[in-house]
């Protein structure tokens, strides 16, 4: 499934908040089609480096490189434009837009990207329908339960077509039955697309859906553990 | 251009109680500033339609020496009278002929025995009271006055037909209508005090528009990370708040529009003159009309953008440009200490304010309206330090509160806070006005009731009518008072090198008839000559009459006879020293020669049990002696004062609609508060903080900022009246500071605020529910 050459890298990178370093020079390659877990205690540092990888902090040293080219140093609309095609993101709470309805929540990144409204409302619906919420086509964030929620967002991380999806605790909000349902959709869906995903997590039932694992401590990587 | 219309729609489903709110609220800034822009108009058209209806005669500056062509309309000069309270004029149309020219709004003319009347004139002459009114307005009533014949829809007035004029002036003949009038002047001080009214009234509806557009901030905030994180660049989430901007723009002008056309008549009834305003002048000129619907919505987005500047919107949140947060630090003082020592620059100043003044004046008020703003949070935050220090829960969770955020109860009493200081200004600029235009009428308003009359009459009037005003149901006491003249003996009126007591006025009056009309008890002796004793000592005017023998000399010079003021003539009290007592001396009628008294005006001073319907059969009576205009004191200090009263009506119905907005902000605000901390209630109640601890932790974080913020904006507020009011020494004696409106007006602001707050209060049960603790 995997191929060698990395997809996204992350070289020695240092950030930190203030006086608190968040991560204290970390690696790590994201290889094509390949799951990787980012596991650690709370405060290791694994969401600051999904951040990172996705482009949307910018390390204060290191860099991160995605299909060789750097794009830590990029100005922040190719950063923007870079999430908008080939990222797609999964996350615990506050990725829905509350006031949108689930159509217009999975719609949003291909209006944004410039498509017509109705092609972008035909897409999405099937994106739906394929993630078993296209019943709660109409309905808000508010009106659904968690795991719907997830789904949609699920959904409107894959809608674009891209090559990784991050995910950050997608889980953490769920019961045990609604987050295995939603784990097995998102995987699944991008192993379909052949795309990458980054997970965040500290539960080892979702990092069983890994490839790979990671273990970050204090900001560094501190074991690699292959699938 | 995409981008917007999708943040249009965008706006349209996802934030439509925010969309809404903020619309509205700028609905309200658009109807307010249209019915602003439409007073000016309004006044003017109310100076034209009088100026339409002046009948221009044959003689007249004006019109030279034309003849009126045939058939001629006459009129006579003017009907001018009151009835409770209101004016009532018009002009008697005499022997009216077929095919004369016509006045505005009227389809005939009325013959004798009939009347052309304004429809509230119809309606009073059709009313209970209309037998008031029948003596001054014989006839039936046989066509109505149309809007364009009248300044006001609620204007009494009347075209009476008859046979001849009852006013003693022989009528004109009429060459046509419409005579232009001057703009009137207005006063530096009703000047100053318009455009201190005007701020006052906008800055609650920017605050409220300025509440309206932070509901719900953190929901748009997470909105707008959100479309960041799947791609949106800066750019194009800048333009998708624009989008939203531009909705609540357009949406805001339309309603605004609509708002002011519905509630225009309500405004029209509003304007405090006379006779009302018709809802159609109240109209803003087009092209101010189509500058404010199309600037609000270009406005609404040239904001939105510039605002969105100073945030950053990225993937993870949303947060203000700003390297630090902004602390209440003292550097919150330097605008409000800047605005008070410009105004501070006027005290002690002497002399009339100049164009440099009055700029000075509303510099210093403009900055110390920015400073109050500014200095609010820290206020806020030293309430916060205060509350923290007191024991109980509510009190440290309200403390910590302000500690933590002092911005956001500072917000919420802005508006409140702004209008107490302007209103406090304010307040100290009437009393001035009012002393600006005192009236001679006031002198009597301070002896007689106000329900008495006081006519003045230039012919002498007829001895048969203290009588008849005697008889009147009601009638307490009519006296004639006649107005004489006496000269040291050789003197001459028009004499040169006169000396200043040679001339010199004296009353002719019963002595026990005029201490009964003023109700004083009074020996009046045996004595023909009496003396006043003085209220005042600094009263100014006409020269004691000294003693000895005075001549009584007629208008034109001639020698009516003698009189001899002795020197120690008895002394009386009437409470009253100003005009016409001013000379001090008044004579009994028993030694002024009849022909003085005919050959000099009188006056007549007439004491009723105040009651409306004796007012009237007063004047009727009075009306059948050619004296039209007679009025109460009472009705003369009103009329007199009317600007004065206008502008005070104005002021009051301003500031009360200013604590209203400034309470609707508050209540905006406070709502939107309870419901973005519903998480933190909740969080409090799970761990068994009880909700009536949570509802008085919200009270006292809005009443403790609250108290401090009156007692700045009072402070200020003072200090900038007394620098006023320091400017003019005349002012600074007589008008002194109105403690009392101010503290009502605190007072009133205070309460307004706290039921504001109580009204929130149900809302905290709510919003501790356990429910809200689910984040999504």
């Amino acid at each position: 499934m995997t191929s060698t050459e990395p997809l996204l890298t992350a070289r020695d990178v240092h950030l930190s908040f203030g006086a608190t370093p968040a991560l204290a020079g970390t690696s790590v390659d994201v290889r094509p089609g390949e799951v990787l877990a980012l596991l650690g205690a709370s405060g290791s540092g694994k969401s600051t480096l999904l951040h990172c990888l996705a482009g949307i902090l910018r390390p204060d040293r290191g860099e991160i490189r995605y299909r060789g080219q750097r794009v830590d140093d990029q100005p922040d609309a190719v950063r923007s434009a870079l999430r908008r095609s080939d990222f797609g993101f999964v996350f615990q709470f506050g990725s829905l837009v509350p006031e949108l309805t689930a159509l217009e929540n999975v719609t949003l990144p291909l209006q944004l990207a410039g498509r017509r409204r109705r092609d972008s409302e035909s897409v999405a619906r099937r994106w739906l329908e394929r993630l078993e919420v296209g019943d709660v086509a109409g309905q808000l964030p508010g009106e659904v339960s968690g795991g719907q929620a997830q789904r949609v967002a699920v959904a409107r991380a894959l809608v674009t077509g891209p090559r990784v999806v991050f995910a950050d605790e997608p889980t953490g909000a769920l019961d045990s039955l609604n987050g295995e349902l939603v784990m097995e959709l998102l995987i699944g869906a991008a192993r379909e697309q052949g795309a990458s995903v980054v997970l965040v997590t500290h539960e080892p039932r979702v990092a069983a859906y890994a490839d790979r694992e990671v273990v970050l401590r204090d900001g560094a990587l501190a074991v690699e553990v292959p699938a | 251009m995409r981008t917007i219309v999708l943040g249009t729609r965008l706006a349209l489903r996802g934030s439509r109680a925010r969309v809404a709110v903020t619309a509205l609220a700028l609905a309200f800034a658009v109807a307010f500033l249209l019915a602003v822009l439409g007073a000016l108009p309004a006044r003017q058209a109310k100076l034209d339609r009088l100026a339409e209806r002046v009948p221009v005669s044959v003689g007249s500056e004006v019109a030279g020496e034309q003849q009126a062509a045939p058939p001629v309309l006459r009129l006579s000069g003017g009907i001018f009278s009151t009835w409770r309270g209101r004016t009532l004029s018009g002009h008697q149309v005499v022997d009216a002929q077929d095919g004369t020219i016509l006045p505005p709004g009227v389809s005939r003319l009325p013959r004798p025995g009939e009347l052309v009347v304004s429809p509230d004139l119809a309606r009073a002459l059709a009313g209970p009271h209309a037998a008031e009114l029948t003596s001054r307005l014989p006839g039936r009533v046989v066509a109505r006055i149309a809007p364009e014949g009248l300044s006001g829809p609620h204007e009494l007035y009347a075209y009476v037909g008859v046979a001849k004029t009852s006013t003693g002036y022989p009528a004109d003949e009429v060459l046509r209508f419409g005579h232009r009038n001057d703009p009137a002047d207005v006063s530096p001080e009703l000047r100053v005090a318009a455009q201190l009214g005007g701020l006052g009234l906008l800055l609650p509806v920017l605050v409220l528009v300025a509440t309206a557009t932070r509901l719900s901030a953190g929901a748009r905030d997470r909105r707008l990370a959100a479309v960041r994180l799947v791609g949106g660049t800066a750019r194009q989430v800048s333009l998708l708040a624009a989008g939203e901007a531009l909705v609540v723009g357009v949406l805001g002008a339309a309603l605004g529009a609509l708002v002011f056309g519905v509630l225009r008549p309500v405004a029209a009834s509003l304007v405090p003159v006379e006779g009302g305003v018709f809802t159609a002048d109240l109209t803003p000129p087009s092209g101010q009309l189509v500058a404010v619907l199309l600037a609000v919505p270009v406005l609404s987005l040239l904001v939105s953008l510039l605002a969105m500047r100073r945030l950053v919107v990225d993937p993870l949140g949303v947060r203000r440009r700003s390297r630090r947060r902004s602390r209440a630090g003292w550097w919150r003082l330097v605008p409000l200490a800047a605005g008070l020592a410009l105004l501070g620059w006027l005290w002690g100043r002497q002399g009339d304010l100049e164009g440099f003044d009055v700029g000075l004046l509303l510099s210093g008020g403009a900055l110390t309206v920015v400073g109050l703003a500014v200095v609010a949070p820290a206020v806020s935050r030293l309430a916060g330090v205060a509350l923290v220090q007191l024991p109980g829960t509510a009190s440290r969770l309200a403390g910590r509160r302000l500690l933590a955020d002092p911005s956001a109860t500072a917000r919420t009493l802005t508006g409140t806070v702004l209008v107490v200081f302007v209103g406090i200004w304010l307040l100290a600029f009437l009393p001035i006005v009012k002393v600006s235009s005192s009236s001679q009428a006031s002198d009597f308003a301070a002896a007689l009731p106000g329900s008495s009359f006081v006519v003045t009459h230039g012919f002498g009037l007829d001895p048969g009518v203290e009588q008849v005003l005697s008889e009147l149901p009601g009638v307490r006491q009519a006296v004639t008072v006649g107005l004489i003249q006496l000269a040291r003996p050789g003197i001459r009126s028009g004499d040169e090198n006169t000396q200043i007591d040679d001339l010199t006025q004296a009353a002719v009056a019963p002595c026990v008839d005029l201490a009964a009309a003023f109700g004083r008890k009074v020996r009046c002796g045996t004595g023909a000559v009496f003396t006043l004793r003085r209220v005042r000592e600094d009263v100014s005017g006409y020269t004691k009459t000294p003693s000895g023998p005075r001549t009584v000399l007629s208008p034109d010079g001639a020698l009516l006879g003698e009189v001899v003021v002795p020197a120690t003539a008895t002394e009386i009290d009437l409470g009253i020293d100003g005009w016409p007592f001013q000379a001090g001396t008044f004579l009994d009628p028993s030694v002024v020669p009849p022909a003085a008294l005919k050959a000099f005006s009188s006056m007549l001073l007439v004491t009723t049990d105040g009651a409306p319907a004796t007012t009237e059969r007063v004047r009727n009576a009075l009306f059948s002696q050619g004296v039209h205009g007679a009025q109460t004191l009472a009705e003369q200090l009103a009329f007199e004062d009317r600007t004065v009263l206008g502008y005070e009506r104005a002021a009051r119905l301003g500031l009360l609609l200013a604590v209203l907005v400034g309470a609707v902000s508050l209540l905006v605000a406070s709502v939107d508060a309870v419901r973005a901390r519903r998480r933190d209630l909740a969080a409090l109640a799970a761990l068994g903080v009880p909700v009536g601890v949570l509802r008085r932790a919200l009270v006292l974080e809005v009443l403790a900022p609250l108290v401090g913020c009156l007692a700045v904006a009072v402070g200020a507020g003072a200090f900038a009246s007394a620098a006023y009011l320091s400017a003019d020494t005349y002012y600074r004696e007589v008008v002194g500071l109105p403690w009392q409106a101010w503290g009502s007006a605190t007072g009133f602001a205070a309460l307004v605020v706290l039921v504001v707050t109580g009204l929130t209060l149900p809302l905290a049960r709510g919003a501790a529910r356990p429910e809200h603790l689910r984040t999504e």
